[in-house]
């Protein structure tokens, strides 16, 4: 009576990692998961959205920066149970790593989207608002699917930005903001523009922008200071471009 | 109803779960001893392979009781050694049983743990309309050793342990009343609409309806589900579905 799928299962280790910003609350939140299967040589990692692990930009690119050096280690070569009790072993401070378990495995990519849907998706379903942060979720991810090198909430030199391109050799910061979701105060957003403005100039730096325009028509606050924004980064010859462009580049490659 | 329209009904099959990850054993050990696995699809279901009336009305009692939104749904899992516990713990459950959908609360015997160690638990937290919704539908399922789930964060209230229900034969129908520690057995009859809601929702179940409900269903030993049986107790409901109203306006208003 077994399923021909609980036939084909055979056995394969996951892991989670979690992260708790402060050791001693303790009070760890799961931020991604990591699947070992070796007879099928996979080994990846899923991660819920950054901007859904923490608001703070600066412990964004932090955990970011883990996560995907994390996962070019596991393309590189697919890695075995052992790794992922290396890992529990070696990660004690902010983002640590549950002893693996073990998990039945046909089709490991089926099953990596179960474990996310267990331990990270959002419960009820549904697109999340269109937030700064969740724009930037997509802009890092876009580039990155593009190869680039990008870096989440980075400093270069005195000034914190929200993407930073090749900041090794070149950098390239990225200013990303959202008018696509409501909010009651817009000055935020204003100020954000202007710390980018004036971080490039002191930088002697070419930056980018990348802006989600206003969703509601009539939200004429939001109209207001979207075109003031514009009018600054356009004085200063920022190229700015819609989220939707990242994508269509993703996908003309 | 009759046994060729069951078995026509029986030719669309089941679905079935596959458990890919142990999560936890019981807080409390009981008859069944069901453990909680991650299944395909990324919900968690409690898994058990053995009931006391056979696996079939475990199953089928859930299938009615998420219906009518009183009970977790229920799916057939099939357990493979892959996916157990390395330790052997849960080697019970290997195979295909029935997985209840895992929402969290407590039951009563764990409410009263609670009470004895000293913990807060806030009787008053349980919801009046939701407790007469599952005494409507433990009424008419005819459920012996019931059992509920409470959330104490909602005041929510669940039917939950199915293993013996769903008598072969209608006999009377006496009011199922479950016992939530410190909460007046009374509690219910102040939601009289509520009741009386979900007894009309007992009464549009059509004889079709029931009898799809006991269809596509495993028939291993353990599940005790042969056609004939099943049939005997679709027919027994159908019946006592016909004295649910009465049943529940006497105690309403006792």
């Amino acid at each position: 009576m077994a399923t021909e799928l609980a036939r084909q299962q055979h056995r394969g280790f996951y892991s989670l990692l979690r992260w708790r910003s402060d050791a001693t609350r303790d009070e760890p939140r799961n931020v991604a998961v990591l699947l070992i299967d070796e007879a099928t040589d996979f080994g990846e990692l899923r991660a819920a959205p950054i901007s859904a692990l923490s608001p703070r930009l600066h412990e964004q690119g932090l955990l970011d920066a883990m996560l995907a050096g994390l996962n070019d280690r596991m393309r590189q070569a697919p890695p075995a149970r052992e790794f992922l009790v290396r890992l529990h072993d070696a990660l004690e401070e902010n983002l640590v790593a549950t002893e693996p378990r073990p998990v039945a495995v046909a089709d490991p990519h089926a099953v990596l989207d179960d474990l996310y849907r267990a331990f990270l998706a959002r419960r009820g379903g549904g697109g999340r608002p269109m937030t700064q942060g969740v724009v930037l979720d997509r802009v890092v991810n876009a580039y990155r699917k593009q190869g680039r090198d990008v870096h989440r909430g980075r400093y270069v030199g005195d000034f914190i930005f929200h993407a930073v391109l090749d900041p090794d050799s070149a950098p390239q910061p990225i200013e990303v903001l959202s008018f696509g979701a409501a909010r009651k105060d817009w000055t935020p957003v204003e100020r954000d523009a202007g710390h980018f403005l004036f971080a490039v100039e002191q930088l002697q730096l070419r930056g980018r922008a990348v802006i989600q325009p206003p969703s509601d028509e009539g939200d004429e606050l939001a109209s207001a200071t979207h075109m003031r924004v514009r009018r600054w980064l356009d004085s200063r010859e920022v190229p700015i471009q819609h989220p939707d462009e990242l994508l269509d580049v993703q996908l003309a490659l | 109803m009759d046994l060729d329209q069951l078995r026509a009904y029986d030719q669309a099959g089941y679905r079935t779960l596959e458990a890919l990850t142990h999560v936890r054993a019981p807080r409390q050990s009981t008859h069944s001893s069901p453990h909680a696995f991650i299944c395909t699809g990324g919900r968690t279901y409690w898994v058990k392979r053995s009931a006391q009336h056979g696996l079939v009305v475990e199953l089928v009692a859930a299938r009615l009781g998420a219906a009518l939104k009183v009970a977790p749904t229920a799916e057939v899992v099939d357990v493979s050694p892959a996916a157990a516990p390395e330790d052997g713990a849960a080697n019970h459950l290997l195979g295909v049983g029935v997985g209840i959908e895992d929402r969290g609360g407590f039951n009563p015997r764990e409410l009263t743990e609670f009470q004895n160690e000293g913990q807060v638990y806030a009787p008053g937290v349980v919801r009046a309309e939701a407790r007469a919704a599952v005494i409507v539908f433990q009424t008419w399922v005819g459920a012996e050793d019931s059992q509920v789930l409470i959330d104490p964060t909602t005041g929510g209230v669940l039917s939950i342990d199915h293993g013996a229900c769903l008598p072969e034969a209608p006999g009377g129908v006496q009011v199922v009343v479950t016992d939530i520690p410190g909460v007046p057995a009374t509690l219910g009859k102040d939601a009289p609409q509520s009741a009386l809601e979900v007894v009309s929702q007992v009464e549009a179940f059509s004889d079709d309806a029931i009898l799809r409900v006991f269809a596509g269903v495993p028939d291993a030993p353990e599940w005790n589900s042969a056609a004939e049986r099943r049939l005997r107790m679709a027919e027994s409901l159908s019946h006592r579905k016909a004295r649910v109203r009465e049943v529940i306006s006497v105690w309403l208003q006792s």
